[in-house]
């Protein structure tokens, strides 16, 4: 019952990844002072620590603004019963009292406690402002990403947390060759981690592990640590799906429902907006 | 501002990750997904082991629920096979889920139609009974040019890749010393 109520609901998904995706390809950023020094960003990787440190960047405007309204149409029909946190978000930024440059350097700051502000002065629901900051800030940070991504390694980087922006993974995948990559929401990232694993606490006690899996959810594994009670989704791929074309952005949105199962069991969810302390 | 889980969890009250489903995922198939104990769940272990086989000693991931192997699948990250396997260390799984796989020694006497269950004392005691006695009518001390020997020819060994090097050597050395000289090792066939 539910995986075909599933098929029916892929489109919706499918639509919010491309516009994340097509955003991604504009000119977002009008200067950022990349590191280039290869060595010492190797250095950091291999201490465990991750790259990109909050900053003031210089935003194109006009592009961060026609998205942040693309960004609330899209919403608008895909959470119709929050519309009236939408139309207040958007009354908010209308009226010049929240401008979207002002959420997107929050959310690139990490600074949650202004959102929760906002979100009461406003009147937002604080899962909604949080949902639109994170996908506000996602093409930025992505862009972000690749800049560094074009300059690094990444087999040097044995963490759990995105290597870039240090934010914890919300899903990942088990390649079809058995091993496991994880991926970052917040800025696209996707690297390899060992096959058995917490990728929260590091543990590797094989008598503490394991993956839990849902009747109805075949193509999903939930892997679980009883000593830290975190959990961290995987689709498991067949050859086919093992490919960089993967669209995590689909998957993890379709896949929500399995946090409530995993919670259910027992475990905790991490957070999306916490990021690692590592720095 | 960083934040710290502590003061990121009382500030929404909940894990962003949790309250996502809510926030997407149509709550009224939640609740009554929940309420219903709709979601079942299982729990799996992963452990890894070497393939009992051969001297290669590939990497295995075995899946267990409830303390049985459910499955087995090679492990991608053992340096030495990083995933792969053979046919037989494909088919382990069956070393431990086979209805055809013996937990009982069984004897089928000479000229006797069918096999008789024995029990381990009996099987060790009779095989080492056997052995002297083969050892024994066959052993040759002396070859026809009449130099010394000290061997028989009617014993052979096949194996063993899962020994070490010191294992083996004293397997052979204990071979030798009841004369065998037709002593192979099957990594070598």
């Amino acid at each position: 019952m539910f995986q075909d109520e599933q098929k029916n609901s892929d489109a919706w998904a499918a639509d919010f990844s491309q516009m994340i995706e097509a955003v991604s390809c504009k000119q977002l950023l009008n200067n950022f002072p990349l590191p280039t020094d290869k060595d010492q960003l190797h250095q950091l990787l291999e201490a465990g620590k991750y790259l990109f440190v909050p900053q003031e960047l210089e935003i194109n405007q006009p592009v961060l603004e026609e998205y942040f309204e693309s960004l609330l149409i899209a919403l608008g029909k895909i959470l119709p019963d929050k519309g009236e946190d939408l139309d207040n978000l958007d009354r908010a930024y209308r009226s010049g009292q929240l401008p979207a440059q002002q959420i997107l350097r929050a959310t690139i700051s990490n600074s949650w406690s202004e959102l929760k502000v906002w979100s009461q002065n406003f009147s937002i629901d604080t899962n909604v402002l949080q949902f639109v900051s994170l996908s506000l800030a996602r093409p930025f940070r992505q862009q972000i990403a690749k800049s560094f991504l074009a300059h690094i390694d990444l087999w040097l980087w044995h963490q759990g947390f995105c290597p870039i922006c240090g934010h914890w993974p919300v899903l990942g995948r088990l390649l079809y060759n058995g091993k496991k990559e994880l991926w970052c929401c917040c800025c696209g990232t996707r690297w390899n981690f060992v096959r058995i694993g917490c990728n929260f606490c590091n543990n590797k006690n094989h008598d503490d592990l394991g993956f839990l899996t849902v009747d109805g959810y075949d193509k999903y594994r939930i892997y679980v640590c009883d000593k830290c009670k975190r959990y961290q989704k995987f689709f498991v791929c067949s050859e086919d799906q093992s490919g960089e074309e993967f669209d995590y952005d689909k998957e993890y949105l379709l896949s929500v429902e399995l946090d409530q199962a995993a919670i259910g069991a027992g475990f905790v969810a991490e957070p999306v907006g916490m990021v690692s302390t590592a720095n | 501002m960083e934040l710290t889980r502590r003061g990121f969890l009382t500030s929404t009250g909940v894990g962003f990750g949790a309250s996502l489903g809510l926030l997407l995922g149509r709550p009224e198939r939640l609740q009554a997904a929940t309420a219903a104990g709709q979601f079942k769940t299982r729990l799996t272990r992963e452990t890894t082991t070497i393939c009992p086989y051969c001297a290669v000693g590939c990497g295995i991931i075995v899946h267990s629920r409830d303390d049985k192997v459910v499955n087995t699948e090679g492990d991608p990250e053992h340096p030495i096979n990083e995933g792969s396997l053979c046919p037989k260390g494909a088919s382990l799984y069956q070393l431990a889920n086979n209805e055809k796989r013996l937990k009982k020694v069984l004897y089928r006497a000479p000229g006797e139609g069918e096999f008789q269950e024995k029990d381990w004392y009996w099987a060790a005691k009779e095989i080492a009974k056997r052995i002297k006695k083969t050892r024994d009518e066959t052993f040759t001390e002396k070859n026809a040019k009449g130099q010394v020997v000290n061997r028989t020819t009617a014993i052979a060994s096949v194996g063993s890749a899962a020994l070490d090097n010191e294992e083996c050597w004293l397997y052979q050395a204990f071979l030798r010393a009841m004369g065998l000289v037709y002593i192979e090792h099957q990594a070598r066939i």
